[in-house]
């Protein structure tokens, strides 16, 4: 009996199976082990997390410290992907002409026109005035204030405050009139220009303000003036209050922002794409090179400054020459961004266009020997190289009860996905395309404005509940879940992600179906149209009719939805999908690990 | 029985007789902002804490403030073991404002700001 362990250094992590092979008899695996892979994949650094690997998978089996005849390791080749987003729309307010946003608590109700007074002006005033407060009054002051003024006969019929006390201050006036509060910047609202305030009853979004022919109305303004006023009305539909104040040169511009040009070279042409004309855009251009040689982003752009990252880091990894290494893949995703407003006087925040950018480079170039040179010495046995990865793998997920060939395999990672093709033939065929975990990561990240990785990697991976009581929680599916202890209060009443560790708060003010369709959409757009890109590369004649079945590798084989959704997309195409068991008991994972173990044993038995 | 018995259900703020008036005024008008009516339960002069529970069981909403003769405040809720918020005696009037909201949005299931910069303040 031999001690063999197969080690698959992926781009991620880093998978080992332990086995006892004898030549001419049935191999018993022992057990699996899973650590982070070190440095980039297919490079010498790749050593320490090989023979971490190997320790950890003995010690699964019981047998630490044991003497291994031969560890076995994938021929694994570098893949560099990189990540860049390029917002390309952005809202301008001038002239503080507008404040539209949703304090948590506005007070009164209904619509107030005048001109803008600030609160120490107001006396004597002839006409309905808007009045403005500023920092630091106090709500029983200035609810004095209006009261007096009104009783001295000034046509009081709006407020602006800058603290947050609308509701105390409207509760405390003789004559209701709507009050919009939180206004941080309320210093730079200009006085003495006519205004109107709207706030909406509860639940309810404000309608004049936000209507175009309702500011026309409120405003007189003429057609070419209703024209140029239409971007404050959509600036403002969906908010429960809002404030327009009409200066002479006030406006809200919606503008897009020239972000660079991405330059696509196929095998016979070249084509330049604005990265401001959106993912469509750029993948059509793609698609009109194919196949892609090569792709440049222009200097001193986000985009430009990523693919040189790219290069740059194959480079260093490989030391091939920076003129050799081309960018092979990548994928653009339209996305939209919260961004505060220029200009806005209340922190408001409008949803931008922007998009996102997955590109990938790999390389032929493996330094795999080095590699396999270090874990000899470490671990003083016999290392050896053989198996491309595509095609082991495939053999490892042939493995699975109920799959058959033609078999495709898709591997979801971190940086890319993978595909692979065993035909009738025995022939494999395998691709990478750029985009996978990482970039949906990204996405969540930047859509849902929360700035905070770990909180993005957690929506996207646990599902998500709101915490309704100290004792109960909502799920996305709609069940409620009852705690016998209750539960702390940084967690009640918000969105949180349902991890084995417990619930953790998602730092967003958004509802939980806000988030589920941006955690769900992240994910269609790039793993299902990366699934579906990379199957239909290998696929026979490009259709994917004739994959047979597809069976779904690797750590994102394990998530909770992506499965059933890449399923769901296939499914049309009568292709059988599913999740990997590799031998009907490893699951997803250890594909290619088993598989070169299975090799190995092969080899043993047939010399 | 405190007035928290008749009336419309609220947030009953039990404050020791030496309360600083402006603390129980900052507590209240956090409440008021979101909506949530208070109540004023006339306390004997126990612990904030101790305050807090009284108030929260006798709140028809469940939740209690507690304020102590120095400015300390407590909020608590009736079913839940722990205080939900402790802001000592030298908090800011922000904070003691927030914490009147974050009673209310007790009330209304909503996220507790504690912590978090008060807007306008």
């Amino acid at each position: 009996m031999r001690l063999v362990v197969g080690v698959d250094v992926g781009n991620s992590t880093t998978e080992a199976c332990a086995a006892e092979v004898d030549e001419g008899r049935e191999t018993e695996r022992l057990a699996a082990s899973l650590t982070p892979t070190t440095g980039v994949k297919g490079t010498p650094a790749n050593a320490a997390g090989v023979v971490t690997a190997v320790r950890r998978a003995l010690e699964a089996a019981g047998r630490p410290g044991a003497v291994v005849d031969t560890v076995l390791l994938n021929e694994a080749t570098p893949v560099i992907s990189g990540l860049a987003m390029e917002t390309i729309s952005e809202t301008i307010i001038t002239e503080s002409t507008m404040i539209g946003h949703n304090p948590e608590t506005p007070g009164g109700e209904g619509l107030g026109v005048g001109t803008t007074v600030a609160l120490d002006e107001l006396g004597g005033q002839d006409g309905p005035v808007v009045v403005v407060v500023g920092a630091g009054a106090d709500f029983d002051d200035v609810a004095h204030a209006l009261n007096r003024a009104v009783e001295r006969g000034v046509d009081v019929v709006a407020a602006v405050l800058h603290g947050d006390d609308a509701v105390l201050v409207a509760n405390r006036l003789d004559r209701r009139v709507p009050v919009v509060d939180e206004v941080a910047a309320v210093d730079r609202v200009p006085l003495g220009m006519l205004a109107a305030v709207e706030v909406a009853p509860p639940g309810r979004t404000i309608r004049t303000l936000a209507d175009s022919y309702g500011l026309a109305s409120t405003f007189s303004l003429d057609a070419e003036q209703t024209r140029q006023v239409s971007p404050v009305a959509r600036a403002l539909a969906g908010t429960r209050s809002a404030v327009v104040v009409r200066t002479p040169e006030g406006d809200v511009t919606d503008r897009r922002i020239p972000v660079g040009t991405l330059t696509v070279t196929g095998a016979t042409r070249s084509i330049d794409v604005g990265v401001d004309e959106g993912a469509d855009a750029i993948m059509a251009a793609i698609g009109r090179v194919a196949p892609l040689q090569d792709v440049a982003g222009e200097p001193g752009t986000h985009v430009g400054g990523m693919l040189a990252a790219v290069r740059d880091t194959m480079v260093d990894v490989t030391g091939q020459p920076a003129a050799e290494i081309r960018i092979r893949d990548v994928l653009a995703v339209d996305t939209m961004v919260p961004v505060t407003v220029q200009g806005g006087l209340a922190g408001e925040v409008s949803r931008e266009n922007a998009v996102a950018l997955a590109a990938m480079v790999r390389t032929s170039r493996s330094r795999m020997q080095a590699v396999a040179d270090e874990v000899a010495a470490a671990l003083g046995c016999d290392v050896r190289i053989g198996g491309v990865e595509g095609e082991v793998a495939v053999r490892g997920a042939l493995t699975t009860p109920g799959s058959a060939v033609p078999i495709a395999v898709v591997d979801m990672g971190g940086g890319s996905t993978d595909a692979a093709l065993l035909d009738r033939d025995g022939r494999t065929d395998a691709v990478h395309v750029a985009g996978a975990g990482e970039l949906v990561t990204k996405l969540i990240d930047s859509e849902l404005g929360l700035d905070d990785r770990e909180a993005a990697e957690s929506v996207k991976r646990h599902p998500l509940a709101k915490v309704e009581s100290f004792f109960h929680v909502r799920h996305e599916d709609g069940s409620v879940q009852f705690f016998a202890e209750a539960l702390p209060p940084h967690v009640f009443g918000r969105v949180v992600t349902v991890t084995p560790e417990g619930l953790v708060p998602v730092p967003v003010r958004r509802p939980v179906e806000a988030v589920r369709v941006v955690r769900r959409e992240a994910k269609r757009r790039v793993f299902v149209v990366n699934a579906l890109r990379a199957l239909a590369q290998v696929a026979p004649q490009g259709s994917l009719r004739l994959l047979g079945s597809v069976v779904l590798l690797g750590g994102s084989a394990l998530d909770f939805e992506i499965p059933a959704m890449v399923a769901d997309a296939l499914a049309p195409h009568g292709v059988v999908c599913g999740i990997g068991n590799v031998h009907g008991t490893e699951g997803p994972r250890n594909a290619v690990a088993a598989g070169l173990v299975d090799a190995h044993a092969a080899a043993l038995v047939a010399p | 029985m405190s007035d928290a018995a008749e009336g419309p259900p609220t947030v009953v703020v039990a404050a020791h007789p030496g309360a600083p008036p402006g603390v129980l005024r900052e507590v209240r008008a956090g409440a008021e902002e979101q909506g949530v009516p208070t109540a004023l339960l006339p306390d004997a002069g126990s612990s904030p804490d101790a305050a807090a529970r009284r108030g929260a069981a006798d709140s028809r909403l469940q939740v209690g403030v507690g304020i102590g003769d120095d400015g300390a405040v407590v909020v608590r809720h009736a079913l839940v073991p722990d205080a939900v918020l402790v802001l000592g005696p030298d908090a800011p009037a922000g904070e003691q404002r927030q914490a009147g909201a974050d009673a209310a949005r007790i009330v209304g299931g909503g996220a507790l700001r504690a912590g978090e910069p008060a807007a306008g303040l």
